[in-house]
């Protein structure tokens, strides 16, 4: 059987369980005594010991089997709950998150100190004989419990089906019959595959070479109709049948078969299979969990939650919106038609195809979405980790954690935001003696916030600490060599505070393992700035620091302004752009070799476009030029272009490839409205 | 179980190799075909600026961005001229997916293993024998059989 499908469902179920875990956790940490928190735990830590031990991995169950045992004693109140205990929880959870992690690697975890740490715990109040008691105890009901499960399913098990003798008005030697009935004997499901190929398909030979060593990969081949040799040869019309025993579902089959080109459809029927008992029997087994932990789940809402959803693969998602993508260059392409033909009745159809496909397009962004939470949560672990290292007290509040963002966002700004809380747990907040002297209350406060704007999302870091001084971060950089003393003396104080995003500036004092490797801020910026987001941060000394992020709701599609360059277009990212100026070409100037113009009182430099693309045409003399203002760093660079075709939503589509992996100047490229590539220039990388 | 399958496995592994010929120049190219993926006929490009020479640039295929490779210019060879003949060759390298100019495709041999050999210098003089993988005989025909993992790994000199 196949088990990487399970060990994925399995990972994620536990990583679930486990952050369960680590809230409640916290939740008993600051309520030592409301007991329904440790109830909750033991219902997690149970699940995941029922899983973990049908999966085979002995060390989760053995470990979550003694966490058990101390909770069970917590719960009778044998054992109190001092800050110690409350430690060696969050020591053990760490350990089965790499326990659950080592699952793919097969790498083995040492968890012999932790269990004699547990041990240490319970025995610390308690009679050694009872605690054996209460072990065994538990180990019988468990074996009870999985006993009762497993037969039931090896019954079903042996139950066979017939083999239909004729399949397709196939006929099937005895030889064949017998390879049907040993493939199911062997759990596989034999599926007949029609598979007609295209009209217009050149290489017919080539293409079912394909279809049998695609299938071959997915099951055993039992017959072809026609045969083998007889396809080689292109003895066959545009359809032929393949007999195969197989694990893989239709769909996958399917869906296969049809990446291969010139396949015009595939249609599978199952000729024969067992009852499907193994992945029958997974999923009762995760539901009478699931039920038990219901039943079981008393009044507290928060505690459980029930949520109507169905897991999907991350790369469905992203082909399903590459399939919106395309949709919608067709219906632009067809609406582009439609206007030449000038044809009333096909007016009316089209508006409605606009409207579906608008719908679609909503749909298919909504359903990437996920709730910040999934990031948000595991900040009041590791605040409370950081505050205790370095002997501070912090409330963390959090709020917005239901605001929704794309998926591909959120698994971008997940180290930003660590590296923002750490500075703020770390340099902001200061420590418990000088708040006293300061008549700050003791505890500091750090606040993540999460707010729905018009287009985007506005995250703030926040915290009530000792703020920035801009004058001791102008030192900072004239120190560390970034900039000269003149140059600082000439920034506002709030240009001052955006030096901590240079490169190679870092505000710590003293270094810690924690924060202050110098690689902290500009980091941020550039992976928020990646994601067409950007940062802002504003301090008042004495009072703390804010900082806020401001990211689009999804990454997939981003405003550009298209421009033509020697007839090629290119898509300039609204985000870079400033705004677009027309000049006249008798006023550039040149300054040591280099065109400049004079604009607003500025000196703006000039790029041409032409030559920084190196268009292969030459540059006509024109004596009116179109000039796009950037932003590049800080300054403003003017592009000269050829001619300015407006704004417009693009879909990015990446460009990395072996050939291409030392490329610089582009984000990646589109697909236009009448099929065409055009490229996405990326401002800070092409100047 | 029976004959199909185990006679498939063979094809790829051992003896027998399947392999799409496609014509470039003067000269007659294999490549197998479990590395072909389609066959198209040139659609537009988009040049990419600032890219090595032998990257023609891209195309949109059924919407996704494929990177187009100019052969003849990788190896070296006399330009040739776009016609009606003309195709890309998608193929996909160890999961990089990369459309190759050829001149023509004219079809799909099979050829014994026993009738590749070493590629004669005649050929290596022209052509970078990184880029090789052997010559195919058939009756008089030579097939250039050629190494794609190699040609998409920028760092052999062009």
């Amino acid at each position: 059987m196949d088990m990487s499908e399970y060990k994925e469902i399995f990972k994620a179920e536990s990583e679930e369980h486990l952050q369960q875990l680590n809230d409640s956790l916290l939740g008993l940490e600051q309520n030592p005594n409301d007991l329904e928190y440790i109830n909750t735990m033991f219902r997690s830590a149970h699940t995941l010991k029922g899983m973990s031990a049908t999966m085979g991995f002995s060390t989760i169950a053995e470990l979550t089997h003694e966490m058990e045992n101390l909770m069970d004693m917590v719960r009778k109140s044998q054992v109190e709950v001092s800050n110690g205990l409350i430690d060696i929880l969050f020591e053990c959870l760490d350990t089965l998150e790499a326990l659950v992690e080592a699952v793919d690697s097969g790498e083995e975890v040492d968890i012999a100190h932790l269990q004699a740490t547990l041990a240490q715990a319970m025995e610390g109040t308690m009679p050694v004989q009872e605690i054996k008691g209460s072990v065994t105890a538990s180990i019988d009901t468990i074996q009870n419990e999985i006993g009762k499960e497993i037969p039931e399913n090896t019954a079903d098990a042996e139950t066979k089906t017939d083999v239909a003798p004729v399949i397709d008005n196939v006929e099937l030697s005895d030889n064949e019959k017998q390879a049907i009935q040993d493939a199911i004997d062997e759990g596989n499901r034999v599926v007949s595959l029609k598979v007609i190929l295209d009209e217009s398909c050149v290489l017919k030979s080539a293409r079912s070479t394909l279809v049998l060593i695609n299938v071959s990969k997915m099951g055993e081949i039992i017959k072809c109709v026609p045969t083998e040799a007889e396809l080689e040869d292109e003895k066959f019309d545009l359809e032929f049948s393949v007999i195969f025993a197989t694990k893989s579902a239709d769909e996958d089959i399917v869906g296969t078969i049809k990446k291969i080109s010139e396949i015009k459809d595939v249609i599978p029927t199952t000729v024969a299979e067992t009852s499907g008992v193994e992945e029958k029997q997974q999923e009762k087994k995760s539901e009478e969990t699931e039920e038990k932990k219901n039943t079981s789940a008393v009044k507290r809402s928060d505690a459980v939650k029930s949520i109507q959803s169905v897991r999907v693969n991350i790369e469905r998602l992203d082909n399903l919106m590459n399939l919106v993508g395309e949709l919608i260059i067709n219906k632009i392409r067809l609406n582009q038609l439609a206007s030449d033909l000038n044809a009333k009745d096909l007016d009316e159809s089209l508006a409605n195809l606009d409207r579906l496909t608008n719908e679609i397009q909503t749909e298919v962004m909504e359903s990437r979405m996920v709730p910040i939470d999934q990031i948000f949560s595991r900040f009041p672990r590791m605040v409370r980790d950081l505050a205790k290292s370095e002997g501070k007290q912090i409330n963390l509040i959090i709020e917005g954690k239901e605001i929704e963002l794309d998926r591909t966002v959120l698994d971008e700004i997940g180290d930003p935001l660590v590296h923002l809380l750490r500075n703020a747990v770390d340099h902001g907040i200061e420590s418990e003696q000088e708040r006293k002297q300061l008549g700050k209350p003791v505890a500091g406060l750090v606040r993540l916030a999460a707010s729905r704007q018009r287009n985007s999302v506005l995250i703030e870091v926040e915290d009530d600490g000792k703020g920035m001084e801009p004058g001791h971060l102008r030192d900072i950089a004239v120190k560390k060599g970034l900039l000269t003393r003149e140059e600082v003396d000439k920034l506002s104080d709030n240009d001052a505070l955006n030096l901590i995003f240079m490169p190679g500036f870092s505000g710590a004092k003293v270094v810690t393992d924690i924060s202050g490797r110098g690689v902290g801020m500009d980091a941020v910026k550039t992976k928020i700035e990646a994601l067409g987001g950007s940062v802002k941060i504003s301090s008042v000394p004495g009072q703390g620091s804010i900082m806020k992020l401001q990211l689009p709701l999804t990454v997939a599609i981003i405003q550009s302004l298209m421009v033509t360059v020697a007839g090629e277009t290119y898509a300039i990212p609204l985000g870079n752009v400033i705004r677009d100026v027309g000049i006249k070409a008798s006023d550039i100037k040149t300054i040591e070799g280099k065109e400049v113009i004079m604009l607003r009182g500025e000196v703006l430099p000039l790029l041409r476009l032409h030559d920084v693309l190196e268009c292969p045409t030459e540059e006509e003399e024109k004596q009116n030029l179109i000039v796009v203002v950037v932003e590049k760093m800080g300054s403003n660079i003017g592009l000269v272009v050829d001619d300015l075709l407006g704004q417009q939503e693009v879909i990015i589509k990446t460009l990395d490839n072996k050939l291409l992996k030392n490329m610089k100047g582009f984000a990646g490229a589109t697909i236009l409205g009448d099929g065409s590539v055009a490229l996405i220039l990326d401002i800070a990388t092409l100047i | 179980m029976t004959n199909v399958s185990e006679s498939y496995a063979n094809n790829i592994d051992d003896d027998l190799h399947q392999l799409v010929v496609f014509n470039l120049g003067v000269e007659e190219f294999g490549v197998n075909i479990m590395q072909v993926q389609e066959i198209i006929r040139m659609p537009d490009i988009t040049r990419i600026p600032r890219s090595p020479e032998y990257v023609k640039g891209v195309i949109n295929l059924r919407g996704k961005i494929i990177v187009v490779m100019d052969l003849d210019k990788r190896f070296g060879m006399n330009e040739t001229e776009m016609t009606e003949e003309s195709r890309i060759v998608v193929v996909d390298i160890n999961g990089t997916i990369i459309g190759l100019v050829v001149d023509s495709v004219s079809e799909v041999i099979r050829l014994k293993g026993s009738n590749i050999e070493h590629t004669p210098e005649i050929i290596t003089q022209k052509i970078n024998a990184d880029y090789l993988k052997g010559v195919g005989k058939m009756d008089d025909r030579l097939l250039i059989l050629l190494n794609l993992e190699n040609i998409i790994t920028e760092t052999a000199a062009a």
